[in-house]
């Protein structure tokens, strides 16, 4: 489990894949990392793991700004095909009352702002975290599997590696790494 | 025998010979008073018959018997003899030949004596009252679907003759709307469903006769209950309880107003204490007319109707031209018991008072009032019933999904649904095709309907009025209801024509919106009942 | 009750993040306690068919097979909706608002709770569009440019109700798939199956429980909860509005949008209860599941219980407040009138028996809730049918008065939405992970937190 991946030279590395025994540990390396000088760390837990993303220093996520946007479109094009059909596209005297009933606009332009928001939420979440990706260069390791269910893991990706492999491989190990893998690129 | 279809005497004779609908017919008649007239059929017939002139003109030697050719001839002295003569087209014209009244008979009346309302309980004899059905008659319309399916006065029963009894009696025997009862008077002894008539005298029973017919046809068969007296009508009998209920229906199942002011009265003396605001008419109500909403102008005409509750006597007439008018599908007695009765019009019964002597009974029309706040209009989801410019209540039936929310939410109940297809025989009968108004649709199933004020007349009236290049004037709609009640109670007519007969009576003190206080502003309002009753003498 | 104790007994100390998913997965990969499935499959499926049958006719014949009238234009079928969509409340309620509330109760009841928020509705939908008179035409209630250059009357409540109803229905479905991507892609990683793992692979769309991912994931469930929260309430609203909007004079009432939320929450409630309490016996999930559980929906149920009663009262205060002869009439009739009876026994069902869940050993008596939760489903039932059908039997004009009553096959469309949703809950339960696992594993990571 701690050898590293034979791999053949002509394959391209995509980075480092560690896995780490526990929540605690797996922070506590991240921190560490992150005080090495690495900056596309990227860590996979079971669970959201409270105070990951800070340690990460992940920017703020843009996704209320979008269910926002979302809600804002869905509610006022409600109320406004509402406003065009009555009064425009096809004005009708309803039971005498005004062409511009507003108030009973407003239950469906609600409906709409909920719709959209949540429209946009579900995909702008999908499109902010790149996905539907069904392949990717870390499922290629068996054990992260794992990291649906009980495994903590941290990956580095190549690009960002300034030094030789071996370093980074003794150092995952030193901050307590139960695995190291060399993750090819695919 | 001669006869329009089988029935049971038909069913023994050895011969029978088709006859003609009367609409199919040459004849001739006479009025009242003596005025002739000349029957001309409104259509050629359907199938090949002899009507009773022809049959004794044949019988007297005349092949091939001619309706028209003896019609002629025994006018000929009168009329003329040649084919266009100018009297005969006269006559046809007029529907009446002049000057054949006959000279008036001096009588002089004499009082007849009035049976009071006996307060004794029942003896074993009872009186009994034999009336022809009120629609059906004497049973000769047993096969009419329109008149089967009209809800006869007072009781709205469909479909079904009843014996009619004083609630006091109805308590004494235990019995209720639809037990049966055993009528026997000497060795005939036949069971009619009882109705309880509020008014009706004590120790005396109404048997409405007509129904119970062995071989009527595809719609009267199997309707109603036989009458068996021999003897004549004011014969006493004995009843008896039988213990077994049928299944009588009625279109009506309340007839309290339970204090609300529906069918207005008052009294002469009233009305002439205070003609400008009578409180009868106008009792105190909590509803503002006050409206958040800015009103809609209806500036060109503007259709409204008034009912004039003192002139209606609850015929029902108007049901039936309008049903005729409209081309309404008649749905069965199941579907009546199930209150999918499909009139557009209808007529309510209400008693006030007690109900063993009611102070007064009232019979209201109720078509569809083309509210200007409709409430029906408001909660259709897809626009299928709105309002046109000159205030009509419209209902668009291709439009229509059928969610019944504007039923729901109409006050009046005016609003009927087609739960099944029951149009589909005006589609698929070539008979019942040609009884169908050709200017109105017929509706699909799953579709509301309701009243229109006669569009079809409004536009037919009004393309006539261009045609002669004039404006509409008062008098050239006149609705099917309108036309067919006897007692002109009805007006129609434009609310913005200050010289036209409706805006009268709109304007008149004595005029009220039926469930005017939900300020949902009916365009059919109603002037309520004026009665000059007799001084009940001191005792 | 500090919240030590409270995680103490919705996990039990010696859960792991391995044992939590290996409970909640293996419902779905074992093979294993088939039989209890099987029947209930099998039974949902013939009432499935008793759906179809009841649906065929319909079509066939026309709205006139239900017991349907004039002056009583909505019957069973209008009941039977405001009956299912107020079931669904419940779900989204304990998915959504008990999460903003930070409730970590919710977690090993919210994923059931959803699917049979969608199943619910599913159900529910059925009845609006089967009750049209030409059902055919449902779609002239979508806003798309038309060549009649017709549009839907935006004023009416049907509109409303549809724009409602539908967009609880799509948010239901995204908030409840959203939450089980992380799932999914945990069944992807433990499927044996080739094909097992393929489908569940698709469906978790490449999810990698990367702290990238998590981060944005967290908020946006957070935010839709947030969303839907008001959306669950708006939703019984407008049901609300479809009557309080009307003129009917005991439908034309301010109390209804509240006192329909509360008793969406009551009805929802017992129904969720209905299903946990066997589901939990069957699956041996009583360590997921717990009498904690159990406790805290039956205080909800309790509360909920409370305003509905508190409505009632409000219907005759109104009546009495208006001071008009038909709403006072309206009233009395509920209770005095041909349908009377209903009324008490709906009294009984919704205001007396849940008094019961005062006591706390009734809250934690399984079979006593179970038996509190049936009172309750047709508790609600008859408010309901008193509601929508009793008011309209009785309105305005005396001479219109008239009974309404429901056919056989008003009955079985009823009994057959019951099919409907078992067989899809029967489904779920054997292909979907019933409990979220992820949202379980940290409900372990903080116990241990606690513990440590």
């Amino acid at each position: 489990m701690n050898e590293p991946l034979n791999q053949s030279p002509e394959t391209k590395r995509w980075g480092h894949l560690s896995q780490f025994s526990d929540a605690d540990s797996l922070l506590a390396a991240v921190k560490a990392l992150r005080d090495d000088g690495y900056e596309q760390i990227e860590a996979f837990t079971p669970f959201p793991l409270e105070g990951l993303s800070e340690q990460l220093h992940l920017p703020r996520t843009p996704m209320p700004l979008i269910i926002l946007i979302g809600g804002l479109l869905g509610g006022s094009s409600i109320y406004a095909l509402e406003y065009w059909v009555n009064l425009s596209a096809y004005p009708l005297n309803i039971g005498g009352r005004p062409l511009h009933s507003w108030p009973s606009f407003i239950p469906p332009a609600f409906e709409g702002v909920v719709l959209g928001a949540a429209i946009f939420g579900v995909y702008g979440l999908l499109w902010v975290c790149g996905l539907p990706r069904l392949n990717h260069p870390v499922f290629e390791i068996e054990e992260f599997q794992r990291a649906s269910v009980d495994g903590f893991f941290l990956a580095i990706e190549a690009t960002e590696d300034p030094s030789p492999p071996e370093n980074l491989e003794s150092r995952l190990q030193e901050l307590g790494a139960t695995g190291v893998w060399e993750v090819p690129d695919v | 025998m001669l006869s329009e279809s089988p029935n049971e005497t038909s069913r023994l004779v050895d011969w029978v010979i088709p006859k003609p609908h009367f609409l199919e017919s040459w004849g001739d008649a006479r009025a009242y008073d003596g005025t002739a007239s000349i029957i001309q059929p409104m259509i050629s017939p359907l199938y090949p018959g002899l009507s009773e002139i022809e049959l004794l003109a044949s019988l007297l030697g005349n092949n091939p018997a001619n309706g028209y050719s003896e019609v002629r001839k025994t006018w000929e002295r009168r009329l003329g003899q040649e084919k266009n003569s100018s009297a005969w087209q006269q006559a046809l014209a007029d529907g009446v030949i002049e000057e054949t009244a006959f000279a008036p008979v001096p009588l002089s009346i004499e009082e007849v004596p009035v049976k009071e309302n006996s307060e004794s309980s029942p003896s074993d004899e009872w009186d009994v009252i034999v009336k022809p059905d009120p629609t059906i008659w004497d049973g000769r319309f047993a096969n009419n679907g329109w008149l089967q399916e009209l809800p006869k006065p007072l009781t709205h029963v469909v479909w079904d003759n009843t014996a009619w009894i004083a609630p006091a009696d109805a308590e004494q025997l235990k019995l209720s709307n639809r037990d049966l009862l055993e009528i026997s008077h000497a060795d005939e002894t036949f069971e009619l469903p009882v109705w309880i008539v509020p008014g009706h005298a004590r120790g005396c029973v109404t048997v409405f006769a007509g129904y119970g017919r062995d071989v009527v046809g595809r719609v009267g068969n199997q309707t109603g209950y036989p009458v068996k007296l021999n003897s004549s009508s004011d014969g006493s009998v004995t009843v008896r309880p039988v213990g077994r209920r049928s299944n009588v229906v009625t279109t009506q199942h309340h007839q309290t107003m339970e204090g609300r002011n529906l069918a207005r009265a008052g009294t002469v003396a009233e009305f002439l204490a205070n003609t400008e605001q009578p409180e009868f008419a106008h009792p105190p109500s909590s509803a503002p007319d006050a409206t958040m909403y800015q009103q809609w102008s209806y500036d060109g005409h503007k259709w409204g109707m008034t009912i004039d509750l003192t002139a209606c006597v609850g015929c029902s007439a108007c049901v039936i031209a309008c049903q005729s008018e409209n081309n309404i599908p008649v749905v069965g007695k199941e579907q009546c018991d199930m209150n999918r009765h499909m009139h557009w019009i209808r007529v309510d019964t209400y008693h006030k008072g007690s109900p063993e002597q009611p102070e007064e009974t009232l019979h209201q029309p109720v078509p569809c009032m083309h509210c200007e706040h409709a409430p029906c209009e408001v909660v259709c989801p897809v626009a299928a019933t709105n309002h046109s410019d000159e205030g009509l209540n419209q209902m668009i039936y291709n439009r229509c999904v059928g969610t019944r929310y504007c039923s729901n939410n109409c006050p009046y109940k005016v609003r009927r649904f087609n739960f099944f297809d029951f149009s589909d025989a005006f589609l698929t009968d070539p008979k019942l095709d040609l009884l169908s108004n050709p200017e109105v649709t017929v509706r699909e199933r799953g579709v509301m309907e309701k009243c229109t004020y006669c569009v079809q007349r409004i536009e037919n009236a009004r393309i006539h009025s261009q045609v002669e290049n004039r404006e509409l004037a008062d008098g050239d709609i006149r609705t099917a209801c309108q036309t067919a009640c006897p007692a002109e109670a009805i007006r129609f007519g434009d609310l913005n024509d200050p010289q036209s007969k409706v805006h009268e009576t709109a304007q008149h003190s004595l005029n009220y919106g039926l469930l005017e206080e939900l300020n949902v502003r009916p365009r059919t309002t109603y002037l309520t009942e004026v009665t000059n009753p007799k001084e009940a003498p001191q005792p | 009750m500090t919240d030590q104790n409270t995680l103490d007994e919705l996990v039990p100390a010696e859960a792991t993040y391995a044992s939590v998913t290996e409970d909640v997965s293996d419902v779905v990969f074992s093979s294993q306690k088939q039989r209890h499935w099987w029947v209930g499959f099998l039974i949902g499926l013939i009432l499935l068919n008793v759906l179809l049958t009841a649906i065929g006719w319909l079509l066939v014949e026309g709205i006139g097979v239900w017991g349907i009238n004039i002056p009583v234009g909505w019957g069973l079928a209008i009941v039977h909706f405001v009956w299912w969509i107020g079931i669904g409340h419940a779900g989204t309620l304990i998915s959504a608002i008990l999460l903003l509330f930070h409730q970590n109760w919710r977690t090993s009841i919210n994923r059931f709770a959803e699917a049979m928020t969608l199943f619910a509705v599913a159900c529910a939908g059925l009845f609006p569009l089967l009750h049209l008179g030409r059902p055919k035409f449902f779609y002239w209630l979508v806003p798309y440019p038309a060549t009649t250059g017709v549009w839907p009357q935006f004023r009416s409540p049907l509109m409303w109700d549809f724009f409602a109803v539908s967009t609880y229905g799509t948010v239901s479905l995204l908030f409840w798939y959203l939450g089980m991507v992380p799932d999914l892609a945990t069944m992807r990683d433990r499927s044996n199956s080739r094909w097992g793992s393929r489908i569940f692979g698709l469906l978790a769309l490449g999810w990698r429980n990367s702290a990238r991912h998590w981060h944005h994931y967290q908020k946006t469930y957070l935010i839709l909860a947030g969303i839907a929260t008001p959306l669950v309430v708006s939703v019984h609203t407008t049901v609300s509005w479809d009557f309080s909007v009307g003129i009917v004079s005991a439908w034309h009432s301010t109390v209804f949008p509240p006192y329909f939320v509360a008793g969406a929450i009551f009805g929802g409630f017992a129904m969720v209860l209905l299903i946990a309490i066997p589901l939990r016996r069957i699956y041996h999930l009583e360590h997921m599941v717990t009498l904690k559980h159990l406790d805290n929906m039956s205080k909800v149920m309790l509360v909920a219980g409370l305003f509905v009663s508190y409505g009632y009262l409000m219907d005759a205060y109104a009546a009495w407040l208006k001071n008009e002869p038909f709403d006072s009439y309206i009233y009395t009739n509920r209770f005095s009138g041909p349908y009377g009876l209903l009324y008490w026994a709906l009294v009984i069902c919704n205001c007396v028996i849940p008094q019961a869940l005062w006591f706390p050993r009734v809250r934690r008596h399984t079979l006593a809730l179970f038996g509190i939760a049936i009172a309750i489903s047709i508790g609600m039932w008859l408010e309901r049918f008193i509601i929508i059908s009793l008011s309209l039997h009785r309105d305005y004009l005396p001479s219109d008065w008239a009974m309404y009553y429901p056919t056989k096959w008003d009955w079985l469309l009823y009994l057959g939405t019951f099919g409907m949703f078992l067989t899809l809950l029967m489904l779920f339960i054997r292909t979907l992970p019933a409990i979220s696992m992820s949202e379980m594993r940290e409900l372990v990571h903080e116990s241990n937190e606690e513990q440590s």
